[in-house]
């Protein structure tokens, strides 16, 4: 048991030593400069000796290996450094940004687990027209993307009906919970009717099989048929597309974001990258990848709790 | 404050270390001294018309010596939060979301601010910002974009005011890193000039919010000197298009080998207003190609030269005075790093210096008026519109001036509840 977690953590480590020096890379080589927003000015009036002065200060001109050096040691230290563009140490920026984004992507993912696998649930049971008209209600969310949708809410429940904020974060958790339902739905919508759409398939299968039909036949209640037997055994094809799911939201939590006017990882993220803020971008890609990572861990986690036959090749 | 504290802050914009973006400003200053308990006298190498304006600007504000000692480089960052001395006081500095201000109370002035507290959120897309200005959550905001001008047109246009603007958008021609001799040559500019419809960049790509014009200089900054600048700007006409003059100058200009690549920042309104311009040009038989930049990219790119890979730019310059001095500087070198065609004209240069040194409005008006002859002949940049100030304000509020002071003087103290 000890060798497996020393050889995930390891793995873990070397994961994001490699992505970050990848990103690293990216970055140095990519076209621009992050000059402007280190000096800070709307308007260019920069001598060329001001130049200089930063370049040599911040190590722009420094090759690739030496600048990553500086930055890798710094973390080992417990020095992330601070943004160039905001002269903030990053951890703060991220600090304050974090409980955003992990609740608009926690609150994302459970109220689209919730409905998807509800909706998906009902329309397996029900009859015909009502599984029809549910298979095209979630064709149409699922085409529709996470920023149109987001235009729609907005101007329906926040401008039209005033029932929701339209942009913030809000204060305190109560209103911060408020902040987030819009885009929540906004960020969920595609998921929830994928995995509504994968709980019908799977569900319909399992209800066709020898064991159900036998206990329908049976007369055990229905309740404990769709249960125990149905949806238990439907779990896995669900839990292994919310994985996915949960994974694609957080690239999708920068365009939301975007459009809520919410101050979270991705519109830090993007800003960061166009300013070519290295010691932001950093950081916050390791949070991804590490968010990623532990996504993962979490649902092999689960499959070893759902599926016996896991757990029992793990013995 | 002292008056110590006062000549220190002046002196500050002089030291290279402080990589002042007013230093520019300080190039005539020979000494700077403390008179008595209540003076600080600057002295000038030579008459300089523009240092008396630009004390009311950034340039003149003041920091105390040892808060600016104590913090070195760290001044003006989260390490050490700004110390005021004006009618509110810093609560909160949410970096890079918000920034909060309540009342300072014991502010010199006997008027004390109309607010108990006021908050500036950073809200980057339009449409988050019209939304939220229309359900309340933000309740003002200055220089809204041209999409979100039309989008508050439509919801709530009694909230939009509008007042003069200082700043014009130009369409300019850049040298590429290479050095090589500029693409698009002097014909070509002008025939750009008569083919654009500025008409319709204002309406469509700035929401009606612009004024089409001819003059390189903002028209506000042009305030002095009797009738002297009304007589230049009446010499400029109206702007109006000439396909069959702009098709002359380009027969005259030659055949034009490959096509002119535009950058512009990508947002929407300005691929709008890109497009525009391409159309202009293929109308003439001038081909434009497009080339988008990320923003923020595209900003960079006004400070690195080694960026602006490409022939034209777009870019609005702002005056800090109401001297168009401030303006026509670019073409000086003190000020030339943003002479992006790297235009050279030694009439203007020294006329603009004998300008900068000429205390009599009325001959400083007229030594102008030459300058803005030989730039509007010269297309040296292709001015396109002149910006008014917007600035919209939420029923629940009242008071932010709608004049283009208020980057420059504490506007919020006088904004407060409107009546019911």
């Amino acid at each position: 048991m000890s060798r497996a977690i020393t050889v995930r953590t390891l793995s873990v480590a070397s994961t994001l030593l490699v992505s970050s020096f990848i990103i690293f890379a990216a970055m140095h080589y990519s076209p621009g400069s992050s000059l402007a927003f280190i000096l800070g000015g709307g308007e260019n009036t920069a001598t060329p000796e001001q130049v200089a002065l930063v370049e040599a200060q911040y190590g722009l001109k420094d090759p690739l290996f030496l600048r990553y050096w500086h930055w890798i040691s710094g973390v080992f230290t417990g020095d992330w450094g601070r943004s160039y563009a905001m002269k903030e140490d990053v951890w703060r920026l991220l600090g304050a940004r974090l409980p955003t984004t992990l609740g608009l992507i926690a609150l994302a993912c459970t109220m689209s687990i919730f409905f998807g696998v509800a909706v998906g649930a009902l329309a397996s049971i029900a009859g015909r027209t009502a599984g029809i008209a549910i298979t095209a209600v979630t064709t149409v969310g699922f085409a529709t993307p996470g920023f149109v949708a987001a235009i729609i809410l907005v101007s329906i429940f926040a401008v039209k009906l005033g029932w929701f904020p339209a942009l913030g974060s809000g204060e305190g958790f109560i209103d911060g919970l408020w902040h987030l339902i819009l885009p929540s739905v906004a960020l969920g919508l595609t998921t929830s009717c994928v995995i509504a759409r994968i709980t019908r398939v799977a569900m319909t299968a399992e209800l066709g099989r020898e064991h159900v039909q036998t206990a329908i036949i049976r007369g055990v209640p229905k309740h404990l048929i769709l249960w125990r037997h149905v949806l238990r055994n439907a779990l896995i094809p669900i839990v292994t597309v919310s994985r996915i799911a949960a994974a694609t939201m957080v690239a999708g939590t920068v365009v939301i974001e975007f459009a809520f006017g919410l101050h979270g990882l991705g519109t830090l993220l993007i800003q960061a990258v166009q300013q070519k803020d290295v010691p932001v971008v950093q950081a916050i890609s390791v949070v991804l990848v590490g968010a990623y990572v532990l996504v993962n861990f979490v649902v092999d986690l689960l499959y070893l709790l759902i599926d016996p036959r896991v757990r029992l090749a793990n013995r | 404050m002292t008056p110590q504290d006062v000549a220190f802050s002046l002196a500050r914009h002089m030291d290279p270390a402080t990589k002042s973006r007013w230093a520019r400003y300080f190039t005539n200053v020979e000494a700077i001294t403390v008179e008595g308990d209540h003076g600080v006298k600057v002295k000038l190498k030579q008459p300089d018309v523009m240092f008396h304006a630009v004390m009311a600007t950034l340039a003149g504000a003041v920091v105390k010596k040892a808060h600016a000692e104590a913090h070195q480089n760290a001044i003006g960052t989260p390490q050490a939060l700004p110390m005021c001395s004006g009618p509110f006081k810093l609560a909160a500095w949410n970096v890079g979301s918000s920034i909060q201000l309540v009342r300072n109370d014991s502010h010199w002035n006997a008027a004390k601010p109309l607010s108990s507290r006021f908050e500036f959120k950073f809200v980057t897309d339009t449409a988050a910002q019209v939304n939220g200005l229309l359900t309340g959550e933000l309740q003002g905001m200055y220089g809204p974009t041209g999409n979100a001008i039309a989008g508050l047109k439509k919801a709530d246009e009694k909230g939009l005011h509008y007042g003069r603007g200082f700043s014009n958008y130009n369409l300019i021609p850049n040298q590429r890193p290479s050095g090589a001799p500029l693409v698009v040559s002097d014909k070509i500019r002008q025939a750009l000039s008569l083919a654009i419809d500025r008409t319709a960049v204002a309406r469509n790509v700035f929401g009606g919010a612009a004024l089409p014009t001819l003059s390189p200089a903002p028209s506000a900054s042009l305030s002095y000197g009797g009738d002297v600048f009304p007589q230049a700007i009446a010499k400029l006409g109206t702007p109006k298009v000439d396909l069959e003059a702009a098709k002359a100058l380009v027969a005259q200009a030659g055949p034009i080998t490959q096509p002119i690549i535009l950058a512009y920042g990508a947002r929407s309104d300005y691929q709008l207003l890109a497009t525009l311009i391409q159309d202009a040009g293929r109308k003439i038989g001038v081909p434009i190609e497009l080339k988008s930049v990320p923003y923020g990219q595209y900003v960079a790119g006004f400070f690195d030269a080694k960026l602006r890979d490409y022939d034209m730019l777009m870019m609005t310059k702002n005056v800090n005075m109401t001297e168009p001095l401030d303006f026509y500087s670019v073409f000086t070198p003190a000020f030339d790093a943003l002479n992006f065609g790297r235009y050279q004209n030694k009439d203007v240069i020294e006329a603009l210096a004998n300008a900068r040194a000429e205390t009599d409005p009325a001959a400083r008006a007229r030594l102008i008026a030459s300058v803005q002859d030989i730039i509007v002949s010269d297309k040296a940049w292709i001015p396109l519109v002149e910006f008014t100030n917007t600035v919209y304000m939420h029923r629940a509020i009242t008071g932010a001036p709608a004049s283009y002071v208020f980057p420059y003087y504490p506007w919020a103290a006088g904004v407060g509840a409107a009546a019911r």
